[in-house]
């Protein structure tokens, strides 16, 4: 029996090793002699390194196209069945990567240190609101298409809401004056009545927003990384307290992430909503703006985790800003 | 939901292959391998999903060089890339490449299947070009200008070694056979067959040193 210190007897054995040449018993020796030689250990990484060649040297195959799939879909199993419901989420974040820069060679900036935020504010937007722009293109075209055809929804709905609205505040005072009615029946109409309040205030911000003259366009996005041509327009309400953003081509968010806005405050970043597309890559986000409106002076959108982030990921598919 | 969208209606559809998911991916193109590696050490799938473009052609190709069996061979790339995320914290970046690594997985892992279907069967090795250039007409070749670039590196620096070291080593390395089993073969003394090897291995690691680069996406 070879004492598994004898480093003589051993040492010719590594190549043996690393090319997986030795039996079990001469492999065992090998790895109770490692644990306490760093020559050998040292060998041994030299020897891997020459045997790992010899991958190169065999004509190459490709793998079945779903083989990838098929070891995602493992993992998937396997991350899915070993955690939480509630840890689901931080799960999928990786799906939809937001890559730790301190791994890229160079260290890069955030992508918003570099981005050109020229959107130029004038007295004017102080005094009022931003004029509208005239914006050439068939995305804006499309744009405008879609708020045109809102303002006819508007029109046509605005009027069926009112009378319905009308109606049902007869019912609740009815109620209310009727000793019959019992205070659960009061809560429910009360509930239906605010509910429509709720819309009618959505359709009201709706009309007003889209009569030419009352809104304006203060950006128009250009594609980013987005290889298709997506395109924005950003929508300032009068009360310059909230806005809109009006989206284009863009392709659904990654599973397991979102858009998100982001309004650009004196060189930081503010979050805004998540939002998804529908299938034209269309989409309406709604803004609360905290402080005056003219002292944003650009707005991005990036794909994030699902909820949203507190920072900007690097994955940046539309840039706003006043060219 | 947001009160514009609601009162837009939903407007949510069924995700499909979208082409962010590309633009992410490009992302990690800039990545080292080893970079990649700690990415997936946090789990990160689309990290694994990059190294398995880079890697998976290479290690099926050997697996399936030495299995000759395309059903097994995918059996294998899987598991290599399944050790490679869940062992992924295991690598030391100062103990060598990650290439060194994962072909050692590749290759422990078919070398395993390859003794499992001989075990006690005898095997007959006429020639040690039997090993070589093996093809099968359901595999179609991996058409890579990188790949067929590295093969002809790495193929005439296998070349140069002196035919006695090179048929030890490709015995072993392709044909699966121990040391002992290939002194037999080659009737040679056991010592001689692992002076053989270890010379060989060397030779070759310095042959290839600066000459393999990272293969790209």
């Amino acid at each position: 029996m070879i004492d598994p210190q004898n480093h003589e007897a051993i040492s010719p054995d590594l190549a043996g090793y690393s090319l997986d040449a030795l039996d079990d018993d001469a492999r065992e020796l090998v790895e109770l002699h490692l644990a306490g030689c760093e020559d050998c250990t040292s060998e041994l990484e030299e020897l891997m390194e020459g045997a790992a060649n010899l991958a190169f040297t065999v004509p190459t195959v490709s793998p079945p196209s779903g083989l990838q799939d098929r070891i995602i879909a493992v993992i998937n199993a396997e991350m899915n069945s070993s955690e939480e419901p509630q840890e689901l989420i931080e799960t999928l974040r990786p799906a939809v990567p937001t890559p730790d820069i301190s791994l890229a060679e160079p260290v890069r900036a955030p992508w918003y240190a570099n981005t050109r935020l020229a959107w130029g504010v004038s007295s004017g937007i102080a005094a009022a609101f931003i004029a509208l722009i005239a914006v050439a293109g068939v995305a804006v075209t499309r744009l405008n298409d879609r708020v045109d055809n809102l303002t006819a929804q508007v029109a046509a709905q605005d009027s069926e809401i009112v009378a319905f609205t009308a109606s049902l505040g007869s019912m609740e005072e009815d109620a209310k004056l009727a000793s019959s009615v019992d205070a659960q029946q009061v809560s429910v109409l009360q509930e239906s009545t605010d509910t429509l309040e709720q819309q009618l205030n959505d359709l009201r911000w709706l009309q007003y927003v889209t009569s030419v003259g009352s809104w304006s366009t203060s950006s128009f996005f250009s594609g980013g990384l987005q290889p298709q041509a997506a395109q924005g327009v950003f929508i300032t309400h009068s009360s310059g307290d909230q806005a809109l953003l009006m989206v284009n081509g863009l392709g659904p968010a990654p599973v397991g992430s979102v858009y998100q806005v982001w309004l650009t405050y004196e060189g930081s970043m503010v979050p805004g909503n998540t939002f998804s597309v529908d299938q034209d890559g269309y989409a309406v986000v709604n803004l609360d703006l905290s402080g005056d409106a003219t002292e944003y002076i650009g707005a991005s959108v990036t794909v994030e985790p699902l909820g949203g982030s507190a920072s900007p990921s690097d994955f940046v598919v539309l840039i706003g800003s006043d060219q | 939901m947001d009160r514009l969208q609601r009162a837009f209606g939903p407007g949510q559809v069924a995700p499909r292959t979208y082409p962010l998911h590309e633009v992410a991916r490009l992302e990690y193109i800039e990545f080292t391998d080893e970079a990649l590696l700690a990415q997936i050490v946090e789990q990160d799938r689309l990290a694994l999903e990059c190294l398995y473009q880079r890697y998976s052609t290479r290690v099926f190709s050997l697996s399936y060089r030495m299995l000759l069996d395309q059903g097994a061979s995918e059996e294998v790339t899987q598991d290599v890339f399944l050790n490679v995320w869940r062992r992924a914290a295991s690598y030391k970046p100062g103990r060598g490449k990650f290439t060194t690594w994962l072909f050692g997985i590749a290759h422990h892992r078919t070398i395993d299947e390859l003794r499992k279907r001989t075990r006690g069967k005898q095997r007959v090795v006429e020639n040690v070009d039997d090993f070589l250039n093996l093809q099968s007409a359901d595999i179609q070749p991996a058409d890579s200008a990188v790949a067929n670039s590295e093969y002809a590196t790495v193929r005439k620096a296998l070349m140069n070694l002196p035919d006695a070291q090179r048929a030890v080593i490709e015995m072993s390395y392709f044909g699966g056979f121990t040391q002992a089993e290939i002194a037999v073969k080659l009737d040679q003394p056991l010592g001689t067959v692992k002076t053989r090897m270890r010379l060989g291995l060397k030779k070759l690691r310095v042959a290839l040193a600066s000459k393999l680069r990272t293969p790209e996406l």
